[in-house]
């Protein structure tokens, strides 16, 4: 039944994706390692990244205790989100960017879709093709670090999502009332949650905030809150290292058995909502007068 | 099954304008969903109809009526539109297959479904009620208070694919939805006939199509607009009634003014479109303006603390057939609606939303309050209740399409 749905989606409205499938499927051998006789040029930069839950791999399906102030026991039914603008750092602080392949399904402009769930267990909801990934090619040179954006760009954020391509079209990141997309969607059930308390607990991440400025016939211009957090690690190796997110880490300050009443479940980005300043502050973001102190959601491996 | 016929059969129209062009049998064989033209007594009527033709679509309006404003990448077509009704009405557009568009938007209720606040197909309790669709196809904005939302087509979005709350169910399900409709035979001939260039079912058909139907849900034949076209008489309390509701006294037509009496308006060949949000005094949680969340209006999305409780002034067309009133349906019937523009606010004495909402910062200048006797009183409901189209909630042209009882809700 999986397969069957995903090839006719491929079928259906993305007919070039077979071949972007297969370049996935082999991106990983062909990236990453620099050939000594091929001529000075462009390298391919695989950026790998792993989903893991307080140090443990991620996977659909499987329990995970322990997880915030209050050692809840969860169990994840979805975990992606986009990141895009990467750059490779050098040792001077020159920012060179990562040129993404254009692959179809995944990767659009310099935009990517990381997405680690895969349809099964409790993530009946998401799609059987996972993306650990973001590849792309980069001038040869010596880079030391890597600076990236969580989120989806403005520029593709505010488009018509009933024509909008891979990974635009995915709706279950559709974010409409707010104009946009879901920059990152994680979300939890607790299966033993007692009477009264939060029964599932969900991080969505997303520009708020979005109104036409001047015409306000036009489409969004400008979003009170962006919240794409800009991410850096300095010292980052592409052919060696990878990037931990750990949702786990994203909701160490967060008392899993509460929803604040009256607000959204979990941090779906809204103002006024007392559960969002320990998940945002973790994302890097200042939230209504909570200052984060750096990002602990993502990490180098 | 009969031919659509058009609702202005046989009337005379009396305010002629150039760019209207006399309608042939043809050109409504071209109009009607089920094609079924060919004979019978059902066609001979248009002949003596007007009918607009807007870049090669033949609207059926109302004599006084412009015609909609159509986005240019969404054209009208008879086809899209007959696809569009069979799709509004069709309950596989829900994860479980037990609601569609036309659940909570009820022809008979003028596409309201006579709830406080919608309820969606797995049962989550949406914060608003479901807005009439009456002339939503003049409508520059679409929802409550979004100023986002400007096409039927980018909303239909929401309801399929919205998860907080859930309503239709579709998100993550899309390909299931194409497998659904695909499996339709009519939908293998109307999917073509509407999109003959590129006859996919996706996202963009599907929404554009109902985004077509929608926008014929056209109203125009209530007591008022028959008096206005000079048809019949108002009665002598509605005549009153249509005094104080332009009065300064009162103050309705501020907000509910013009041809669709609403504000926010837009239609073709308009200059630009009117979009208008105002603040009624339904709430003052705080003292400083505050509404219960999450139905903060505007600021919602602005986030300026002048838009809190600010939101669309709807149509009042068909208002007697879409109680309860308000965002949120907190207000039941007219007479209570009176009760609260008489006072210039709500005021709630306890519970969770307490307060005056007459004392709220951000209240439209408008919402000033007024005293009527109960003649006055009886005379305003009359004129509302004379803003009922019968024709708009009975024509079988914007009905279920299916066969009765099969997909229908």
């Amino acid at each position: 039944m999986k397969s069957t749905r995903l090839s006719t989606s491929f079928s259906r409205i993305r007919p070039h994706s077979f071949v972007a499938l297969a370049l996935v499927l082999t991106a990983s051998a062909a990236c990453g390692e620099d050939d000594p006789i091929a001529p000075a040029g462009p390298i391919d930069v695989a950026i790998n990244f792993e989903a893991r839950v307080n140090g443990a791999s991620f996977a659909c399906g499987t329990r995970y205790s322990n997880v915030g102030t209050t050692s809840s026991t969860i169990e994840l039914t979805d975990f992606r989100f986009y990141a895009h603008d990467f750059r490779l750092v050098a040792a001077n602080g020159q920012e060179t960017p990562l040129e993404l392949a254009q692959d179809g399904p995944w990767q659009l402009d310099n935009l990517a879709l990381l997405d680690f769930e895969n349809a099964t267990g409790a993530c009946g909801n998401g799609t059987p093709a996972t993306n650990t990934s973001v590849r792309g090619t980069a001038p040869a040179g010596d880079y030391v670090g890597l600076r990236f954006r969580i989120g989806v760009p403005f520029e593709l954020n505010h488009q018509d999502a009933s024509t909008a391509s891979a990974p635009l079209d995915i709706t279950r990141l559709f974010w409409n009332w707010n104009g946009g997309y879901k920059f990152a969607r994680m979300d939890l059930r607790r299966p033993d949650a007692l009477e009264g308390e939060a029964q599932g607990w969900n991080v969505h991440l997303g520009s708020t905030g979005c109104t036409p400025t001047g015409d306000r016939t036009a489409p969004a211009t400008s979003c009170a809150n962006e919240y794409r957090p800009e991410i850096e690690f300095a010292a980052f190796d592409h052919a060696t290292n990878a990037i931990v997110a750990d949702y786990g880490r994203l909701l160490a300050g967060t008392d899993l058995r509460v929803n604040t009443p009256g607000t959204a479940s979990g941090c779906q980005s809204f103002p006024g909502d007392a559960d969002c300043p320990p998940v945002m502050n973790r994302f890097g973001l200042d939230y209504e007068g909570s200052v984060s102190s750096g990002q602990t959601f993502l990490s180098v491996n | 099954m009969a031919a659509f016929q058009s609702q202005w059969t046989g009337r005379r129209a009396r305010h002629a304008r150039m760019h209207r062009v006399g309608a042939t049998a043809l050109a409504l064989c071209a109009w009607g969903p089920t094609a079924s033209c060919g004979g019978g007594d059902e066609i001979l009527g248009p002949l003596y109809t007007e009918i607009v033709v807007t870049s090669d679509f033949a609207w059926d309006l109302p004599p006084d009526f412009p015609a909609p404003r159509v986005p240019e990448d969404n054209p009208m077509t008879p086809e899209k539109v007959e696809l569009g009704r069979r799709l509004f009405y069709d309950t596989r557009l829900s994860g479980n297959e037990t609601q569609s568009c036309a659940s909570c938007h009820i022809q008979e209720a003028a596409f309201t479904d006579r709830l406080p606040r919608g309820v969606g197909s797995t049962g989550d309790v949406h914060p608003r009620a479901s807005m009439s669709l009456t002339n939503m196809g003049y409508q520059p904005v679409l929802t409550w208070a979004n100023p986002n939302l400007t096409t039927l087509a980018e909303q239909a979005l929401i309801p399929m694919f919205g998860e907080d709350p859930v309503e239709l169910g579709m998100s993550g399900r899309e390909e299931e939805l194409f497998a659904r409709l695909e499996a339709e035979p009519i939908y293998r001939r109307l999917f073509p006939a509407a999109y003959p260039d590129d006859p996919v079912i996706n996202l963009s058909t599907i929404t554009r199509a109902i985004a077509s139907f929608q926008r014929i849900l056209i109203s125009g034949n209530s007591r008022i607009d028959q008096a206005r076209r000079g048809e019949i008489a108002l009665t002598e309390s509605e005549r009153l009634g249509q005094n104080l509701f332009f009065s300064e006294r009162m103050e309705c037509f501020h907000c509910h003014g013009g041809l669709m009496f609403t504000g926010t308006n837009d239609f073709d060949g308009k200059s630009s479109p009117e979009i208008e949000f105002h603040n009624n005094g339904l709430y003052n949680l705080d003292g400083n303006g505050l509404y219960p969340s999450p139905n903060f209006g505007l600021f919602e999305f602005t986030q300026r603390p002048e838009d809190m409780g600010r939101f669309k002034a709807p149509t009042l067309r068909n208002i007697e057939l879409t109680a309860p009133y308000m965002h949120d349906g907190s207000v039941a019937t007219l007479d209570e609606v009176l009760d609260h523009y008489s006072r210039g606010g709500r005021l709630i004495a306890e519970g969770p939303n307490a307060g005056d909402g007459r004392t709220n910062p951000n209240k439209s200048e408008f919402v000033i309050g007024f005293e009527l006797t109960a003649r006055e009183r009886q005379a305003v409901i009359d004129y509302l209740k004379a803003l009922t189209d019968h024709d708009f909630v009975a024509n079988p042209a914007f009905s279920d399409p299916w066969v009765e009882g099969s997909r229908r809700r």
